[in-house]
């Protein structure tokens, strides 16, 4: 399903944000981030609670104003060009609730009648497998159900954009899986989406491309497995403590660039043949290499290996700014 | 106009007749304000009109019957109920649920919701004082205003005032609840003023009436009395009218915020601006403090006797108390501090503060909650009492 996407990744990016800042009082929310978002792509923003990116989508989509830099959505600036941009740009934002006695019906009919090229209702809601719950109560709906009409009045619009924040939390795994298929679906169907996860898993199995924050800051930008694999060919290898020596040698090797302990383990973390060149050089010094093992990456592990490096020194990645974008294939 | 903007043009004022219709399902599904607003006032129109003894014309209410007296009252009942509690609660929930945060991502602007909120809230207004008119006219021979358009003038100016003034609660309350405390805490005074509880003209105090021609509901039944008595409503009531639709909308308007947060955000601005604002009122204080300076050095427990044995028993004399900042608090204090309290409340209050200096002792009393009353009455006793029995 992603070779779909990637068809339509040549072409100006329909979203740019450049060098956004956005402060609350003392605390910065969002602190200088820049990224693009091309045609066609899901596009997923990733971070822990808390992190910015409800900030930064709440920018894109024009309901808050940015302290400094810039944000564009199809061309447009979010805030001046609200009317146009929300004919394009379709938005299903945490926590928004409706009137608890409005049917699903009469909401997709009434957030129809707003757009100039409406999507049709009907056909969205059985998509969304919502033509039973026609009737019902937005209060009498379950949590996923919820979610799905939700999407659906972000999408009544037929967007060429779609922002979803945090749409499977609080969902039963099935609801979520269920969920995923939708908004693979959707892109297939030609729309780029901005997706924001807190869920690993969920960027992974749905995303092009992921953009990881943390505190604010930008750490990564790059595909899922181009991330994970970061954290792989950034290789980490585990094994028993060699002592202080050991260590010291550890350190002085080109390819190793840091070790640190864990329990009874280090986890040396560099590049190259990382597992030879640890064994050559243990043994080199009379050393033996205990129980050694390789630490396969996945998006998690990168997330966590950026997020602690950008914690530990700050003047690390988030100041080296973003982790380099991939060339395109 | 080219066709698409026509077109266009269309297509939005669809979406607002959309809007319009759908809170209309909504208010007839939960329907507190059809119930508050309009049935209420219409029941208590036929109850009234069905006891003959309130139709009889009355000198005490100058030549009219209580019934005729009651009907504008009840006219700016449908209203207050709607402004005042019906429309800021359902805009405050709006933006408490994010509902007003969805429609500000969609191309229509959150104020289309604000307008159809404001819109079927007016219907309802024209359709209760509709109501009123048309079962007062028809069961219980009501004499309806021969001024059609001073009448009508004084209907939309009141409805002006009233609901410019419910709007603002709806800008400044950030929930549901909020919304609700200062709806009530502006309804029921202003409730009083349009006549709810009684003719205001058995009271026949030209302070009231005072008060009452310069508050919006006062000037609106006054208005809405005059066009029923067949005058032409006053220069001064519909000008005071006018003046707070004016005033009020401007401020809703500034206030109003889309978003929750932003609420949030203007109510911790408020708080720092109230702390500032708490410094005229320690000054005040300050200014009715005054000095007794006493002969010797008293204790603290003669000094508490004394005031026992001197003040009207109604005065609870507490040693060791002090005022908080807030209004009605008080607080643990040292020995050199004394509360003295009256009324039901505490409300009328004053403290004395031991001030044991190296030329003699002076006692500080000052006047607490309420300072003027409290300065006039409880701190004025406190202070004679003092000076007779220690200077």
């Amino acid at each position: 399903m992603r070779s779909a996407a990637l068809s339509g990744a040549d072409g100006p990016p329909v979203i740019t944000v450049e060098h956004l800042r956005k402060a609350y009082g003392a605390t910065v929310a969002v602190d200088d981030v820049s990224f693009s978002v091309r045609r066609g792509e899901i596009f997923g923003v990733l971070g822990r609670n808390g992190a910015g990116k409800t900030t930064t989508v709440e920018c894109i989509s024009g309901l808050r104003v940015p302290d400094a830099g810039e944000v564009r959505v199809l061309g447009l600036e979010p805030r001046q060009d609200r009317e146009e941009l929300h004919e394009r740009l379709g938005v299903q934002l945490q926590q928004g609730a409706l009137p608890p006695k409005l049917r699903v019906g009469e909401a997709v009919q009434l957030y129809a009648s707003f757009y100039d090229r409406p999507a049709d209702a009907a056909r969205l809601l059985e998509r969304l497998g919502l033509e039973a719950k026609r009737g019902s109560y937005w209060r009498a709906l379950s949590g996923g159900q919820k979610q799905r009409l939700s999407i659906a009045l972000a999408l009544i619009g037929q967007p060429e954009v779609a922002v979803l924040d945090e749409l499977t939390t609080g969902l039963d795994p099935e609801a979520r899986r269920e969920t995923w298929d939708l908004i693979a679906g959707v892109r297939d169907s030609g729309v780029t989406i901005v997706l924001v996860t807190h869920f690993m898993d969920e960027a992974e199995r749905l995303c092009d491309r992921v953009a990881l924050i943390d505190q604010g800051k930008l750490i990564a930008i790059g595909k899922p497995a181009q991330l994970a694999g970061q954290a792989a060919t950034a290789k980490r290898v585990r094994l028993r403590a060699p002592g202080q020596q050991g260590e010291q040698v550890l350190r002085a090797l080109p390819e190793v660039s840091a070790v640190e302990h864990h329990g009874p383990d280090i986890v040396v973390a560099g590049s190259g043949n990382l597992v030879t060149v640890i064994v050559l050089a243990l043994d080199r010094a009379g050393l033996v290499a205990e129980d050694v093992r390789t630490e396969t990456g996945n998006l998690e592990d990168a997330f966590l290996a950026l997020t602690s490096r950008a914690g530990q020194s700050s003047a690390g990645a988030a100041a080296g700014g973003p982790a380099e974008e991939p060339a395109r294939p | 106009m080219t066709a698409a903007a026509i077109r266009h043009r269309r297509r939005r004022a669809r979406a607002l007749w959309l809007l319009v219709t759908t809170e209309a399902k909504l208010a007839w599904r939960l329907p507190t304000g059809l119930i508050f607003g309009l049935a209420l006032p219409a029941l208590l129109l036929v109850i009234f009109g069905a006891i003959p003894a309130l139709s009889r014309p009355k000198e005490q209410f100058g030549g009219i019957s209580f019934f005729s007296l009651y009907v504008p009252t009840l006219i700016l009942l449908v209203l207050l109920v709607l402004s005042l509690l019906s429309l800021p609660m359902q805009l405050a929930g709006y933006r408490e649920h994010g509902v007003l945060r969805r429609m500000w991502t969609t191309p229509v602007a959150p104020s289309f919701l604000l307008a159809a909120q404001l819109a079927l809230n007016l219907a309802l207004a024209a359709a209760g004082v509709g109501l009123i008119l048309g079962v007062g006219a028809g069961a219980f021979g009501l004499v309806l205003p021969a001024d059609v358009g001073g009448f009508a003038l004084s209907v939309v100016l009141s409805a002006g005032a009233l609901f410019a003034l419910g709007l603002c609660v709806a800008a400044v309350a950030g929930t549901t609840q909020v919304a609700t405390g200062i709806g009530l805490a502006l309804f029921y005074p202003l409730a009083f003023f349009a006549g709810v509880y009684f003719p205001l003209t058995v009271i026949g105090s030209s302070l009231v009436n005072q008060i009452s021609e310069a508050l919006p509901s006062g000037a609106a039944f006054d208005a809405l009395h005059a066009s029923f008595l067949g005058q032409f409503p006053s220069g001064e009531a519909l000008g005071v009218l006018a003046g707070y639709t004016v005033v009020f909308t401007v401020a809703a308007v500034r206030w109003f915020r889309w978003d929750v947060e932003q609420v949030r955000k203007r109510h911790r601005e408020a708080r720092v601006a109230a702390r500032a604002l708490t410094a005229p009122g320690a000054f005040i204080s300050h200014a009715l403090t005054r000095t007794v300076i006493v002969s010797g050095s008293p204790s603290a427990e003669q000094i508490t006797q004394e005031l026992r044995a001197r003040v009207p028993s109604r005065y609870e004399v507490q040693p060791g108390r002090k005022m908080k900042r807030s209004l009605l608090g008080d607080e643990p204090a040292g020995p050199d501090y004394i509360m003295v309290k009256g009324g039901l409340t505490g409300f009328w209050r004053a403290e004395v503060h031991i001030v044991r200096g190296t030329g003699g002792t002076s006692l500080q009393v000052k006047p607490g909650g309420d300072p003027v009353y409290s300065r006039i009455g409880v701190a004025r006793k406190v202070g004679r009492a003092l000076q007779r029995a220690l200077s």
